[in-house]
């Protein structure tokens, strides 16, 4: 294998591919990046088993073609060292040597063979969902999955698709955010209910691609393939059965308030400066076009920050735990939103239009 | 020659001592039995006997007989036969769930196929037990009532081969003295069955009645006639916990019985007659914990063993879910104990007990079972043998199934407790060695651990104004290597003067973090080791305490409940405790037959795994000794949550935890309760180092 490639497209690639190659593990191999040059095109494996991506360098210029896997990481710390606009790349007696204009690197090699086969999106994708809205949806969604709970079910994000309907939800068992959208074409009419790993969710959040170019999904075997551009991500799926959205979604909510987003955060990151881990939740009182957000922890201090909101009705009280509030008040992009709720005991409920829904359970503060 | 009074304990029923039960002893009681429930305490040249000095109250009477004709001196009398029933029923009659034990045994002794228990009010109103079983012959109900009358026994010889449960003839008398018991038997060959009632031992009526062969004996107001007794019984679900404990005992030794348990008319077991242990095991624990259980079986130098143990993932807070049966009995062994508690030894954390199941057969003639008026504990003829056994069998089938991968696997390298330790008291023998720390010796060292001597006092905020010039003059004009001017310039500094308070001068300025588990500091008097985790639990602990002391923690609601297996007696917990639960910000409910659905949880608790900390906040309420207060239990529990919430040793610290960490140090200084003893902090003063580095 012999070729030259263009450094910076090169270093795009493995950003992609670092971010599956496990770090820490007990098979070396699975640290790798696995290379394959054929006449036009270089393409870049990783896969750690569950999730594993793919993708092709096209700026190149290939002497011979052939195959070889070294260590991801170091191979991409090299390549983005550099400051060359080409770079050579070489495998000779079992080890690759990377050549720029003062620099060579020889980097020890292992067994092309040993490396696990990564899928590729062979056929056309059943379904096509915009760039953009899926990648939205996913930040909408994403940051409230669970993260190393032991119902695994929840550690990954929900697919729900029915029609051309595509449904993510996600839930740490303390609060749920749901998201809708729309696909683009749903070929076969393919409907499913899947949970797809937190960190393919991450990673096809993170590659590269401008949001007009349609994201392709395909279920194979207990496997999703997604394809943006030339890059496929396959992922395993998480199993067990995600809990029913619907049941923890309240429909009773009659206490509705409506604040411009920009303005609840910020009176929350103030009111939040007077938490601390004992004493984490901050109180929203709610009256008529006001909410007064307090906190107050033991031996620090108290707060007390008003803002005025749209609101009708009785007076509320409510507590939260205001990292939930905040996690979901950074991704949304609405100016105003709606918050809805029944009493102090039930969960609040926010809305932007039908495309997001955040339901998040209130924290019984500290009776003083 | 000393005097021995028998005297009434907190719980005992008789009226009042009887002034025939003064006698005078003159021997030293040295034996001492762990686990007795005795509840009278005796006392010896005027001191009173701890209550669980394991003899029964016959042998500390006959005792005292036996030493006063031997001192000539008899003051001895015989007690009337009634308050001997009543003190004897105290000794197999704890409870309701004692009552239960006795006509369970009895039931299996019968040969019965099925057996039905049903209670109500937790037992106290209602106790009816239904076997199908051998039957007792019409002419011999009343005889089944009278003290120590037993078929499952002729002579003495027969009392150390013991293949029966009951032999000593005690229990029905027992029973009967302290309630009204209706029994109603028949025998296979007999047409019809015979009834009779009784109340206080007096047989009421005595009757032919029609009844399917079997035996049911029906136990109701338990105590009526011993009031304080009654009055000591714990509320009704409490006691039903207990009786589940002795049915699931008796069922988990008779697999091959179907067993039916029925409270206030719910059925909540219905247990068909099973094949194999593994099935009742797992109608008990459920699939899953049976699934992973390892089955140990051995037959080997008379001893025949069947075990089932789970593997340390599912290790418990407490030793309650290790059950030791010999010949079909269940037993609290040490030796048995030890020997689980060896095999699981390395393969979980110290403080953890492995889910252990232990079947043993052995001769009846190596046991002498009459040791105890339960019958919980036994006497092995060799007892090493028990412990070798079990040790060795358990052993192989950890081995075997090669359990110490999954250890090695855990994020953080384990750290090594010996190592730990041996740490500990290198420092601890430094500072024995060390005199005292003297006021006055207040200058700080210079230049320790390396760190440039400008940012030495940089943290900000830590060091109040009032020290901030004396430290920069002394700054300007120190010089490390030279003593003698050292001690010249402080002398007299005004530093020396300023009282105890949070910024008191064995406030660390900096530290370092040292294998993930120790920050070490410079003080104006030395040095401080710290013990991360120590610490923070500590101060989470005083946080939380004086949370507590003005209302209750703060409590995540959960969107999705989380649901745990648990028991009846578990079930009965949270009910019983609901109000501490809520103080803690818990919130669980009774879920189904089986299960508990938790609702709500302490937000401090965040990324703790919920259904683990529930079943170990269970494990430990399930074993408070009697009597504990509510404070007393809160303390422990807000000592379990301190200890789950703070950093664990080995948890690598950022520079701003450990300032954050040292900034809360004086909210500990400040208190002078410690939840468990263990210290938080070593000083090391200057005179220490220049002790050990001889530099006097």
């Amino acid at each position: 294998m012999k070729l030259r490639f263009n450094r910076e497209e090169m270093a795009d690639a493995l950003r992609s591919i670092c971010a599956v190659a496990a770090a820490r593990t007990p098979k070396p191999i699975l640290r790798c990046v696995h290379l394959e040059a054929k006449s036009d095109v270089l393409l870049l494996s990783a896969t750690d088993l569950e999730v594993s991506v793919r993708c092709s360098v096209t700026q190149i210029e290939v002497d011979q073609a052939g195959e070889a896997v070294v260590v991801a990481d170091t191979l991409s710390r090299i390549v983005s060292e550099c400051n060359d606009e080409l770079l050579s790349l070489e495998l000779a007696d079992n080890q690759v040597h990377i050549r720029g204009a003062g620099s060579h690197f020889q980097v020890v090699t292992m067994d092309a063979k040993e490396f696990p086969a990564v899928p590729a999106m062979v056929d056309t994708p059943d379904i096509a969902i915009p760039g953009k809205i899926l990648k939205r949806m996913i930040e909408w969604t994403l940051f409230a999955a669970a993260k190393e709970s032991t119902r695994y079910a929840i550690n990954g994000v929900l697919w729900e698709l029915n029609g051309k309907e595509l449904i993510l939800a996600a839930t740490d068992g303390r609060r749920l955010s749901l998201s809708r959208g729309e696909l683009e074409t749903n070929g076969n009419d393919t409907s499913f209910k899947i949970i797809v790993p937190s960190k393919a969710m991450n990673l096809l959040a993170r590659l590269p691609g401008d949001g007009d170019q349609p994201i392709g999904a395909k279920m194979t075997g207990s496997q999703l393939l997604l394809s943006v551009g030339t890059a496929t991500i396959g992922t395993a799926l998480v199993e067990g059965n995600f809990p029913k959205y619907e049941d923890v979604i309240p429909k009773d909510c009659d206490r509705v308030m409506e604040m411009k987003t920009d303005e609840f955060l910020g009176a929350l990151r103030r009111a939040a400066l007077l938490t601390n881990e004992e004493s984490k939740g901050v109180k929203l009182s709610l009256s008529d076009g006001n909410l007064t957000l307090s906190s107050r922890a033991p031996e620090q201090g108290e707060a007390t920050v008003s803002i005025s909101v749209k609101y009708k009705g009785e007076s509320l009280e409510i507590g939260f735990n205001p990292v939930f509030l905040t996690d979901v008040l950074r991704v949304t992009d609405a100016e105003s939103l709606t918050m809805s709720f029944k009493d102090s005991n039930r969960p609040g409920l926010i809305k932007q239009g039908d495309a997001f829904t955040y339901v998040v359970m209130p924290v019984n503060l500290a009776s003083a | 020659m000393g005097k021995a009074t028998i005297h009434r304990p907190r719980n005992f029923f008789l009226p009042d001592p009887q002034p025939g039960l003064y006698c005078s002893v003159g021997l030293e009681v040295a034996r001492s039995l762990p686990n007795s429930i005795m509840p009278y305490g005796v006392s010896l040249y005027g001191h009173l006997l701890p209550e669980n000095t394991g003899l029964d109250f016959c042998t500390k009477i006959e005792l005292a007989l036996e030493t006063s004709r031997m001192s000539q001196e008899s003051k001895i009398k015989v007690l009337p036969p009634l308050v001997v029933r009543k003190i004897a029923a105290g000794e197999v009659v704890e409870r309701p769930a004692s009552v239960v034990k006795e006509l369970l045994d009895n039931a299996v002794d019968s040969g019965a196929t099925h057996i039905a228990v049903e209670i109500k009010g937790g037992g106290k109103e209602l106790i009816r037990v239904t076997d199908n079983g051998c039957g007792i012959a019409a002419h011999e109900l009343t005889l089944a009532i009278t003290p120590h009358a037993t078929s499952k026994i002729v002579d003495d010889n027969d009392l150390f081969a013991i293949q029966s449960m009951g032999f000593r003839g005690e229990a029905l008398a027992s029973i009967s003295a302290v309630s009204r018991m209706r029994i109603v038997s028949r025998t296979a060959d007999d047409d019809e069955a015979h009834e009779i009632q009784v109340e206080a031992e007096a047989v009421r009526s005595s009757h032919a009645t029609g009844a399917p062969p079997g035996t049911t004996i029906e136990v109701r107001d338990l105590f009526f006639n011993v009031p304080a007794r009654r009055a000591f019984l714990r509320t009704p679900s409490t006691e039903t916990g207990h009786i589940n404990e002795q049915f699931t005992r008796t069922a988990l030794a008779y697999p091959s019985v179907a067993f039916e348990l029925i409270n206030n008319g719910r059925t909540t077991h219905q247990l068909p007659a099973c094949e194999n242990r593994l099935e009742r095991l797992s109608r008990f624990y459920g699939p899953e914990l049976a699934s992973a259980f390892m089955h140990t079986e051995r037959d080997e130098r008379d001893v025949y063993l069947d075990a089932y143990t789970a593997p340390p993932t599912h290790s418990r807070a407490t030793p309650s879910w290790q059950y030791t049966f010999v010949n079909g009995r269940f037993i609290r062994d040490r030796f048995v104990q030890h020997a689980i508690r060896e095999a699981y030894r390395g393969l979980m954390e110290p403080k953890r007990h492995g889910v252990a199941f232990i079947f043993l057969q052995v001769d009846p003639k190596t046991i002498d079972v009459n040791v105890h008026p339960t019958k919980i504990e036994i006497r092995w003829q060799d007892s090493r043998l028990i412990h070798s056994q079990v040790l060795s069998a358990l052993r192989e089938t950890f081995q075997q199934a090669d359990l110490t991968p999954t250890f090695r696997a855990r994020p953080h390298t384990p750290i090594d407790p010996a190592q730990q330790q041996q740490v500990r008291e290198q420092m601890a023998d430094l500072l024995k060695q060390a005199s005292p720390i003297m006021p006055s010796q207040a200058p700080p060292s210079g230049g320790g651990f390396g760190s440039p001597s400008s940012d030495r006092f940089g943290a900000p905020g830590q060091m109040g104004n009032h020290q901030t010039s004396p430290t920069s003059q002394w700054e300007a004009l120190y010089k490390p290597n030279d003593p003698q001017q050292r001690d010249y310039e402080y002398d007299g500094s005004p530093q020396s003067g300023i009282p105890l308070s949070p910024l008191s001068p064995d406030q660390p300025q900096r530290a370092i973090q040292l294998h993930n588990m120790y920050l070490v500091s410079e003080t104006d008097e030395g040095i401080i080791i710290i013990d991360q985790h120590a610490l923070h639990e500590r101060i989470m602990y005083e946080k939380l305490r004086d949370r507590i002391a003005t209302g209750s923690l703060e409590s995540q609601r959960l969107l999705l409940p989380e649901t745990i297996k648990a028991t009846d007696a578990y079930q009965a917990l949270i009910e019983e405790h609901d109000q501490l639960l809520a103080t803690l910000g818990i919130e669980a409910t009774r879920f189904g037959d089986d299960s508990i659905a938790i609702h709500a949880f302490p937000a401090i608790l965040k990324s703790i795994d919920v259904p683990l900390f529930i079943t170990d906040l269970l494990d430990r309420l399930s074993n408070l000794p009697a009597g504990t207060t509510t404070e007393v239990v809160i303390h422990d529990l807000l000592d379990m949550m301190a200890c789950k919430a703070a950093v664990k040793a080995g948890d690598a610290l950022t520079d701003l935890e450990i300032e954050a960490l040292l900034e809360q140090r004086h909210l500990v200084e400040k208190s002078s309760s410690c939840p468990h003893g263990r210290p938080t902090t070593l000083r090391l003063s200057k005179a220490d180092l220049n002790k050990q580095f001889k530099r006097t």
